[in-house]
């Protein structure tokens, strides 16, 4: 029952289909831009007269006389070869070099003979490939050369970005990623990967793979796929709400490829984009199209802006910029490193400010190398109950004994907390939080019923903010 | 509607005659009914059809079929069925068979769906051959134009097959099938048949469902479920938690 009043509720945050076409496709995009976008070589023409980079044009084949006539000698080693009102990437063939007896190479290894190619023309220009089978034309563009900063992301293709303009608002975001098991096509109905983005600072946030199904890491690394920073986004959301305003695309999709050197370059605009974003982002399109609804966007810069104050999730990044100390949550992995520094171990800690100073587990501080100061306590043989005079004196002793013989260990701590009196070894500790390595104080006590085996206290916290909320 | 047969009584028509008016009544009109039901299956459900031309065929195929097949021009419902069933089925196999014989050859067009239109017409020859052979007077009712429309469906499979893959064909095809098979069975119902005789004034109701249809905005049925993710998604930070005490 609570599963379907929380459906009920979030139904208004999801964009279907219905109110895709009926009120934003519909009653945004004119004719006249949905004749742009639809066409490739037109809408590329429009963007370059605009200063929005494109990818360059090679050549266009209009028809099968134009094919017979066109030598397909004259090109580069490395083009793409597409469809003019191709649809959803079919069609579209990229070519990477040339091997010895002249056929083409694809991402996969695959070759194409120059009957291949003329026979993939030819169905473009038949229409198997465009929106209502009506006849197409070739469009034949320069590669796109994958940025470094996705080298280890993808496999084989390039991935592409995509953003969603509304009212000349930037809304949401995604990137497609390549896979092998989509055989290096950015497509997610084949298995490429889909992360969303957060608008704000255009790291990666949420992902799916293939149609729906969630996913954290790269198939077959241990690399995580959130985080990821797309390189150039700011240029990426200018060129978007340029490029809505210049072909009057009140709803549509901006798609990009990033270039090594020449940075993001629009590669398709799209005046029925689809829904899949929503599923990427694990989040509706409908509630950010209805905030972005009316407003009265004059320039670019504040379009920018409106999308990323409004849509952009999380300001950590930000705050951390400002006040040069980092963002953790209330329980954080942190890595501890032994005494030798030869050993590390991460564990999940909890961040508890209304400690004062930092304490671990016994059996991990045994781990870590601290066995023999735990040992020599223990032989000590020291009572169980002692009253605060008591403590104070026993302290004193304990300190003066075993300081010199341990050169880690700062000194003998009296704690009052509600487990009664005990005393308590403190020794120097080298943690690592967020990345941020340093060195700080730890008591070594018996956390072995409690619920964390390391408390992370005041003293330890100094270069760090602390944000309940963050999981 | 009683007042315009006994019209066409005076006017000089014999009974059987008028049967036949009746049924073609009938007929015409379920088109209306049959299409609402494809659009209630299209933007409220969310079914996926091949056109509204191939589940609209199929369904007054059965109709035809099953009201043919019958002794005495009674719709026999079963019959209707199960032929109209299997007839669609052998078209499907047949369509993309052939289809995926000719695809290494390059092929134009038209002759290419020539030759699966044969494929398909043989296969269903040797089908109503069988079936008369078997009972005897099967079929000898039905009229070569249904079995020709049904035929006709195959450019649809063909046209599906060329730009998507054979799984998307299929799952189109079923989803088509089940929406006629339903629009079949509601257009069979007794209640539905004297409705349409008795109350032709139900057209305003399915022209007002209609445009109720036309301006629905919500999701979708299996969008409820594409999206559920999202949807079951609570809200990430909830301000009336009180924080556990800590020992």
């Amino acid at each position: 029952m609570r599963n379907l009043s929380l459906l009920f509720k979030n139904r208004k945050k999801v964009l279907g289909r219905n109110e895709r076409q009926l009120v934003f496709i519909r009653q945004n995009n004119k004719r006249r831009s949905v004749k742009i976008a639809d066409d490739k070589t037109l809408s590329k023409k429009i963007l370059k007269k605009n200063n929005i980079p494109v990818p360059e044009q090679i050549a266009v084949i209009k028809s099968k006389r134009d094919l017979e006539k066109f030598n397909f000698d004259s090109l580069p080693s490395s083009f793409v070869v597409k469809p003019v009102m191709g649809v959803r990437g079919n069609g579209v063939d990229i070519f990477y070099n040339r091997d010895k007896e002249g056929r083409w190479i694809r991402a996969d290894g695959t070759k194409a003979s120059l009957a291949d190619i003329k026979g993939l023309c030819i169905d473009i220009i038949d229409g198997k490939f465009s929106l209502f089978n009506q006849s197409d034309v070739v469009l034949i563009e320069e590669r796109v050369k994958a940025h470094k900063d996705f080298k280890y992301y993808t496999y084989k293709g390039t991935p592409d970005v995509r953003v969603i303009v509304y009212n000349k608002i930037p809304i949401m975001s995604y990137i497609r990623l390549p896979t092998k098991e989509s055989n290096g096509k950015a497509n997610l109905d084949l298995g490429g990967i889909g992360a969303g983005i957060d608008m704000a600072v255009g790291k990666t946030t949420n992902a799916i793979i293939g149609k729906a199904t969630p996913v954290e890491y790269i198939p077959g690394t241990n690399l995580r796929i959130s985080g990821l920073k797309i390189p150039n986004w700011d240029q990426i959301l200018k060129y978007s709400v340029e490029a809505s305003m210049a072909t009057g695309l009140g709803f549509g999709a901006i798609d990009f490829l990033i270039d090594r050197e020449k940075g993001p370059l629009i590669v398709e605009l799209n005046a029925r984009p689809g829904l899949s974003i929503q599923l990427s982002n694990n989040d509706g399109l409908r509630w950010r199209l209805k905030k972005a609804q009316g407003i009265k966007v004059k320039t670019v810069e504040q379009g920018v802006r409106l999308g990323k104050d409004l849509f952009g999730g999380e300001i950590e990044e930000e705050i951390e910029t400002i006040s040069g100390k980092k963002m953790i949550g209330i329980t954080e992995n942190v890595t501890l490193y032994s005494l030798d520094g030869k050993y590390s171990e991460v564990i999940k800690a909890k961040i508890d400010t209304g400690a004062d100073s930092t304490s671990i587990d016994t059996e991990l501080a045994r781990r870590l190398g601290y066995g023999d100061v735990i040992d020599e306590l223990i032989n000590k043989q020291i009572p169980e109950n002692f009253d605060k005079d008591e403590g104070k004196e026993r302290m004193r002793i304990l300190d003066e004994e075993l300081k010199p013989k341990f050169d880690y260990l700062t000194d003998i701590r009296l704690i009052s907390s509600s487990h009664g009196m005990s005393l308590r070894p403190s020794v120097k500790l080298s943690i690592e939080i967020d990345t941020y390595k340093y060195e700080t104080y730890a008591n070594i006590f018996d956390r072995s019923g409690l619920d964390y085996k390391m408390i992370v206290g005041r003293k330890s916290l100094y270069k760090f903010l602390i944000d309940p909320s963050k999981k | 509607m009683d007042g315009i047969w006994n019209i066409l009584l005076q006017s000089g028509l014999d009974a059987v005659s008028l049967d036949q008016v009746k049924h073609l009544y009938l007929v015409v009109f379920m088109i209306s009914i049959v299409v609402t039901i494809i659009s209630i299956a299209r933007y409220v459900i969310g079914f996926k059809s091949l056109k509204v031309y191939v589940p609209i065929v199929t369904t007054f195929a059965f109709y035809e079929i099953g009201y043919r097949m019958g002794d005495s021009n009674q719709l026999v419902f079963f019959r209707g069925l199960v032929y109209g069933l299997v007839i669609f089925t052998l078209t499907f196999i047949f369509s993309t068979l052939v289809y995926k014989l000719l695809q290494r050859f390059r092929l134009h067009y038209i002759p290419k769906l020539s030759l699966v239109l044969t494929g398909v017409s043989t296969s269903v020859l040797v089908l109503i051959f069988l079936m008369i052979y078997f009972e005897r007077n099967i079929f000898l009712n039905v009229a070569p134009f249904v079995v020709v429309m049904m035929i006709i469906v195959s450019e649809e499979f063909m046209a599906v097959l060329a730009k998507k893959n054979f799984t998307y064909t299929l799952s189109i095809s079923i989803e088509t099938l089940l929406i006629s098979v339903i629009a079949f069975i509601i257009i069979s119902l007794d209640i539905m048949q004297k409705a349409v005789f008795n109350y032709p004034y139900i057209i305003i109701i399915i022209i007002l469902l209609n445009i109720l249809i036309g301006r629905f905005t919500g999701l979708r049925f299996n969008e409820y479920w594409r999206f559920r993710n999202i949807l079951l998604n609570k809200e990430d930070y909830k301000t009336d938690e009180k924080p556990k005490p800590t020992v």
